[in-house]
């Protein structure tokens, strides 16, 4: 899977982080080295890592994220918001002129530029356009055949004009595809590296000729520290508006994917995974962020919980726990906004200590089945349990469809609750940054 | 020109690079950073476990002149014994230079009046056979290829006897290019390595074409490829770009396979053997 071994690096850094309901200065720095070391393995690029790493330094050192009650969380999210942001914020598709448009597929030896060809045409023929390949690669050996015969293969138009160089190529094609209703035309440029000064003048003379609607920049996703050179040398020659970053079905840790995007200011678009002319696949920065992280299921839950919770009733609920009133009442609309968040193992996973509250047994029946003993008590027993009898446990375990047993063991752990409020540091509770209802 | 001249003219590029990363270091004068120098490994690609271990016995070895100590340290690590067999299979991730590879050795061999024949096997990619038959029409070698979709063992098997019937010295014998993490590819690579073993018992080789810009993945590149059909050398390729190519250096020091050649142009004589010495010593600015 892509990013896969970054993700589990990353993933177990976090893990350590995520269980603290403190963290000291030095706790972070460390995760922050590991967080580097993990992201130079992953062959992000030096530089992009050191800012990547002294911006992260400076936002989780603030005192408001040391202070919280999710130090951890918070890191995280830190985390992801940067990665996002290296990322690019939003996915783009292929730009597309008013009439005829023109693409050039430009990049080094072997990083894919034939098949990303025929996979782009294919897309484009795919949302009821007609497109055609023209290959200018008169370097390699086969070069115009393999597009020709994968352009085939994939039912997509080709077209071999005359010519002994590039130029000549483009013109006759040009002059060609106007005969036609052809509307995307697509060339394939000879593999080049970025430095030779030569190939990328003509690079610079094709680009004038045909006047591309865009330029697309096929990139090997395993490149390493050089990616963001290769990156930058056609992009500052104006031979790069887009990127496609190829190879992404191997185990890459795909850091060229979160370098060259914040080098060289160009969206990545589209990633191949694969070698069939179909596998190409668009380019979702946010969820490859997640992705990354492990944790897009959390991230959604961290979210949803900001939303859920407001802070007027978690203002309410403090004073509550301070004044030590905390009813059933009370803890039944927990319940409720717990349901709304999602299911009790996702969020056993982002509360802090969450692997505890795991090993409490909590089911999911159980949660619906508390709120069900509650709905069946009357206002005056929420309010002080110790009142519920035999009698009354009787009355509320027919009234909510389950056993005595049941009603006990409800008001058990709801002592036990009550007790752990009354343990919790009142300093704490003070601060008034309690971003959860309760603390298990 | 000389196999020196060529080679610094190859890994110009990298130099120049080296050479400010160097700059640098030399900037700092006695204070010796050696942060920097870690840097600049990992900007070449070294990556930071294998960098932070050579920076580590560089710092062990307290000399007074850094940048010998260095090389002296990257010498020792590139400086592998490596054997030579008749068949070569040349493996490799698509992209990675294979079949450019075969034509330049062939080449090669050719000019030092050996006997090649090559066998393409790579029946997947389309126009594959032709591109590898332009080569072997370059370079002047007997061919058999397989036709698109046959199966690429069978294309080896027959291969092999053909080559051997006609006293071939060396046979190359070019593969698909596969990512390493697929495994139905790899089986079958593993079946191609078999089906050779059986037709030349012990005269097998793998090689694994490595492109120089290809980063920390390298690694998992070798360490699967190794699982499968353990290859014995290394082909850097496409040196001639600003990539450092110092992943090898890093597998180098993990897997102890030595590199067997450089890939330094797009001309047929651009494949150069490799010497640890000639490589380490044209890295450094001093050498103009």
């Amino acid at each position: 899977m892509v990013f896969s071994g970054l993700s589990q690096r990353l993933q177990g850094i976090i893990g350590k982080l995520r269980g603290r309901g403190r963290l000291s200065e030095a706790d972070v720095k460390d995760a922050l080295k590991e967080i580097k070391l993990a992201l130079l393995e992953a062959d992000v690029n030096y530089k992009v890592v050191k800012d990547f790493i002294a911006n992260l330094q400076q936002n989780c050192l603030g005192a408001e994220i040391l202070n919280s009650l999710t130090p951890g969380q918070q890191v995280i999210k830190l985390v992801r918001d940067e990665l996002t942001n290296l990322l690019g914020a939003s996915a783009s598709s292929l730009s597309l002129a008013k009439g005829k448009s023109v693409y050039m597929l430009v990049g080094l030896q072997g990083s894919g530029k034939t098949t990303t060809t025929v996979k782009i045409a294919r897309m484009l023929k795919a949302k009821g356009k007609k497109p055609v390949v023209i290959s200018l690669d008169t370097y390699r050996p086969a070069a115009v055949e393999q597009l020709e015969i994968a352009a085939h293969d994939a039912q997509i138009d080709s077209y071999r004009p005359g010519g002994l160089n590039p130029i000549e190529i483009a013109k006759h094609a040009l002059a060609w595809t106007d005969k036609f209703e052809h509307d995307c035309l697509l060339f394939d440029t000879a593999g080049r590296m970025h430095l030779d000064e030569a190939l990328m003048e003509e690079l610079l003379q094709l680009k004038a000729l045909i006047k591309p609607v865009e330029i697309i920049l096929v990139l090997d996703a395993m490149t390493g520290q050089d990616a963001v050179n290769i990156a930058q040398g056609f992009a500052e020659r104006g031979l790069a508006d887009s990127i496609v970053l190829t190879k992404l079905d191997s185990d890459t840790r795909g850091g060229a994917a979160l370098s060259v995007r914040a080098v060289t200011g160009k969206p990545i678009k589209y990633i191949g995974v694969g070698e069939k002319t179909e596998q190409l696949e668009q380019f979702h920065p946010d969820r490859m962020a997640s992705q990354i992280l492990g944790m897009g299921d959390v991230l959604t839950l961290i979210e949803k919980a900001e939303a859920a919770f407001d802070r007027e009733q978690a203002a309410k609920l403090q004073e509550k726990l301070r004044k030590q009133q905390f009813t059933l009442q009370d803890f039944r609309e927990q319940l409720h906004q717990f349901k709304n968040i999602g299911s009790l193992d996702q969020i056993a996973g982002m509360l802090p200590g969450g692997a505890k509250l795991g090993k409490m047994q909590f089911d999911e029946r159980e949660i619906a089945r508390f709120d069900a003993i509650i709905a069946s008590m009357t206002p005056a027993e929420r309010l002080s349990p110790s009142i519920i009898n035999g009698s009354r446990r009787k009355r509320i375990a027919a009234g909510s469809g389950t056993s005595v047993q049941q009603v006990n063991k409800l008001l058990k752990q709801f002592a036990m609750l009550q007790k752990m409020m009354k343990q919790l540091d009142p300093k704490m509770a003070k601060k008034g940054r309690l971003p959860f209802p309760f603390k298990i | 020109m000389s196999i020196m001249a060529k080679i610094s003219k190859g890994l110009s590029k990298t130099r120049e690079k080296m050479a400010q990363a160097f700059q640098a270091v030399f900037e700092r004068g006695p204070s010796r950073d050696y942060e920097l120098l870690e840097e600049f490994l990992i900007l070449a690609d070294v990556g930071p476990a294998a960098a932070a271990a050579i920076v580590a016995k560089v710092k062990e070895k307290n000399s007074p002149e850094l940048i010998p100590a260095l090389k002296e340290e990257l010498v020792q690590t590139l400086n592998l014994d490596s054997e030579d067999k008749p068949v070569k299979i040349f493996v490799g991730i698509n992209g990675s230079g294979k079949t450019t590879s075969v034509g330049k050795l062939c080449h090669r061999f050719v000019s030092e009046g050996k006997k090649v024949f090559v066998i393409g096997t790579d029946t997947f990619r389309a126009a594959a056979d032709m591109q590898l038959e332009e080569w072997c029409r370059r370079a002047g070698v007997p061919y058999l290829l397989g036709k698109p979709g046959s199966d690429p063992g069978a294309v080896l098997y027959d291969g092999l006897n053909s080559a051997a019937a006609k006293n071939a010295d060396y046979i190359l014998c070019d593969t698909a290019g596969r990512l390493h993490s697929n495994k139905n590819l790899m089986q079958e690579l593993e079946k191609i390595l078999r089906v050779s073993e059986r037709v030349r018992p012990g005269a097998v080789e793998v090689l694994l074409t490595l492109d120089a810009a290809t980063g920390q993945n390298a690694l998992q590149q070798m360490e699967t490829f190794e699982q499968w059909v353990k290859p014995s050398g290394i082909i850097l390729t496409k040196l001639d770009g600003s990539a450092k190519g110092g992943v090898a250096i890093a597998l180098a020091a993990k897997y102890r396979v030595p590199i067997k050649y450089i890939g330094v142009g797009e001309g047929i004589e651009d494949l150069l053997l490799f010497a640890a010495e000639s490589y380490v010593n044209s890295l450094f600015p001093e050498n103009e």
